[in-house]
């Protein structure tokens, strides 16, 4: 377990010592930043509380519409770039199996979603603080505060790990961006082209956010929240298995 | 030239290849190589472009994966204990490629981190060895080929291996950075008694560096040779190259001598002849040309090159 963690510190350097890391927050913070300057100038209805505004703005309708794709362009590059790079030679050749080696990259994946997410929520309770003042909001709100976390943490991880596997076996971060930003764009029209087709329901796409059953919220097709959080295990599943079989296999030439 | 032994013990092998096959669909890149490196030696691997010398070293260190055959390192097999069989090993594929916005020392913490038992004072001990101490703290981007080369020594060392394998180590260096590079292997091998697989496509650099060659091409094993072998089997005899003033007449001359050890008389271009013969009858042959009428311009001594051997080897194969 002591070598696990030195290669997920290994995969954490990796992405921290880029560049790139603070801006993917910068966005984010961008994002709360202008979020909270408009409900300042023009007031919502029912927003009367910092919790409030967490609760929307940290819910799907809010970070969840921006979120997943920073977290999928952060985090696309994490296999493709030791090959670009070529020190994925260097990397393979050390006493770590290859499963243990993509397990750390993966769970980097997934570590640094969770992390963009916490930032993301406390910089929506800063500028709540700062439109709203102290004070306000009940326990209800907190219950939908975390409901809505979890509902953005399932969705970007799905996406995150679709990411991951295109990743490994495109080798390449253009493609992985791209397909990847394809999936979750063209997801949502596929699925309101296709609705009166029943197969739909066993795609990813449509089960994928799970916020659509919150307030006894229905879907087509006979779907339920149950239903729906099956069919992301599955595919989350078979993402894994697929990736790791490719990586386990590959020659590196 | 080093001398080798060629019966090494079976306990002093580091490094053994049975039978390694590589197959893609119908093509075999590699078929049945077998041959095993002892402690302290540094071996080339020579064959053509194209000879299987890179898929070769990658399927011993596990990038590639065997068709069949199998490889042991250190007595673990690359195969089914992959983890103890690679840890003896330190290795350089190609150019070494690092993450060029991380700096040198923390480079060598990512790979000191995925070893067992690599300090802070390994790597510093590591960094001096290769002459880098004073850029440790610079950016992988700014450094040189050469500078890179260094690391790139620098982290195939730190975990003390048994085995160090260098795939065309010197691509791209400068002559310098090339002599440099052979210096350190050399003392490596010396000091530290690690075995070294150098695959290279420069012939006089191997000759200078290796104490054996494993010469491999279309994927098969032609012939494993020390290196300054040849020269000893018939070190009595010597080859020479007579510049004459009538190539004719002076082989008619030496074909009447009566010397045992003079043989092998051809004309090797105008007014010249190659022969061989022992260091002793030399000043005899010299007073049959003179006493005959023949003018004699030089006498010199011809010294089989390991590219002149390579190409008999692979039968004139172009080397890239």
């Amino acid at each position: 377990m002591r070598n696990f963690g030195a290669l997920l510190t290994n995969e954490w350097i990796k992405l921290y010592k880029k560049k790139s890391f603070f801006v993917y927050f910068g966005i984010m913070a961008l994002f709360i930043g202008v979020c909270g300057y408009f409900i300042y100038r023009y007031p919502m209805e029912g927003m009367d509380s910092a919790l409030d505004f967490v609760a929307l703005f940290g819910s799907m309708m809010g970070a969840g519409q921006i979120l997943p794709l920073i977290a999928i362009i952060a985090i696309a590059n994490v296999v493709p770039s030791e090959f670009r790079m070529g020190t994925i030679k260097l990397l393979l050749i050390r006493a770590q199996s290859r499963t243990k080696i993509l397990g750390s990259k993966y769970a980097v994946t997934l570590l640094f979603s969770l992390v963009l997410i916490a930032a993301t929520l406390a910089m929506a309770f800063m500028a709540g603080f700062i439109v709203f003042g102290f004070g306000g909001g009940d326990a209800k709100t907190w219950s939908l505060i975390g409901e809505n976390a979890l509902y953005l943490v399932v969705y970007t991880f799905a996406f995150v790990t679709l990411t991951f596997m295109i990743g490994v076996l495109t080798k390449s971060s253009g493609a992985t961006v791209g397909i990847s930003m394809f999936c979750v764009m063209a997801g949502g029209i596929l699925t309101m082209l296709l609705n009166r087709y029943s197969f739909i329901k066993y795609t990813l796409f449509p089960n994928v956010d799970l916020s659509v059953y919150q307030n006894g919220g229905t879907m087509p097709h006979d779907m339920t929240l149950t239903f729906s959080s099956t069919i992301i295990a599955v595919y989350v599943a078979v993402f894994l298995v697929a990736s790791f079989f490719i990586f386990r296999k590959r020659d590196v030439s | 030239m080093k001398t080798s032994k060629n019966g090494q013990g079976e306990h002093n092998t580091v490094l053994q290849l049975n039978g390694v096959t590589k197959r893609i669909g119908s093509k075999t890149l590699v078929s049945g190589l077998s041959f095993q490196i002892a402690k302290g030696e540094i071996v080339g691997l020579l064959g053509p472009n194209g000879a299987g010398k890179t898929t070769t070293i990658r399927m011993i260190v596990g990038l590639i994966g065997m068709t069949e055959g199998d490889v042991h390192i250190g007595g673990h097999s690359v195969r089914t204990d992959f983890e103890r069989a690679i840890r003896h090993v330190g290795g350089i594929i190609e150019n070494p490629e690092f993450y060029p916005y991380m700096t040198g020392m923390d480079n060598l913490k990512q790979y000191a981190r995925m070893a067992e038992g690599v300090t802070e004072a390994r790597i510093h001990e590591v960094t001096k060895l290769v002459g880098l101490q004073n850029a440790l703290n610079k950016k992988v981007k700014a450094y040189s080929l050469g500078m890179r080369q260094r690391l790139g020594i620098a982290q195939a060392l730190l975990h003390r291996p048994s085995v160090l394998i260098l795939d065309e180590p010197t691509n791209g260096l400068d002559p310098a950075g090339i002599r440099e590079m052979r210096e350190y292997m050399k003392s490596i091998a010396e000091t530290e008694g690690i075995a070294i697989l150098v695959s290279s496509h420069l012939l006089s650099e191997m000759e200078l560096m290796c104490s054996r060659v494993v010469v491999i091409q279309e994927g098969k094993l032609v012939t494993v040779r020390s290196i300054g072998a040849e020269q000893e089997e018939d070190s009595n005899l010597i080859s020479l190259s007579l510049q004459v003033s009538n190539s004719e007449q002076a082989r008619s001359i030496l074909k009447g001598l009566k010397i045992d050890s003079l043989q092998a008389i051809e004309e090797a271009g105008p007014d010249r002849l190659a022969l061989s013969i022992r260091h002793e009858d030399i000043p005899e042959v010299v007073a049959a040309l003179a006493g005959g009428g023949v003018g004699l311009y030089r006498i010199e001594e011809r010294k089989s090159t390991l590219e002149d051997e390579f190409m008999k080897w692979t039968e004139g194969n172009r080397i890239a």
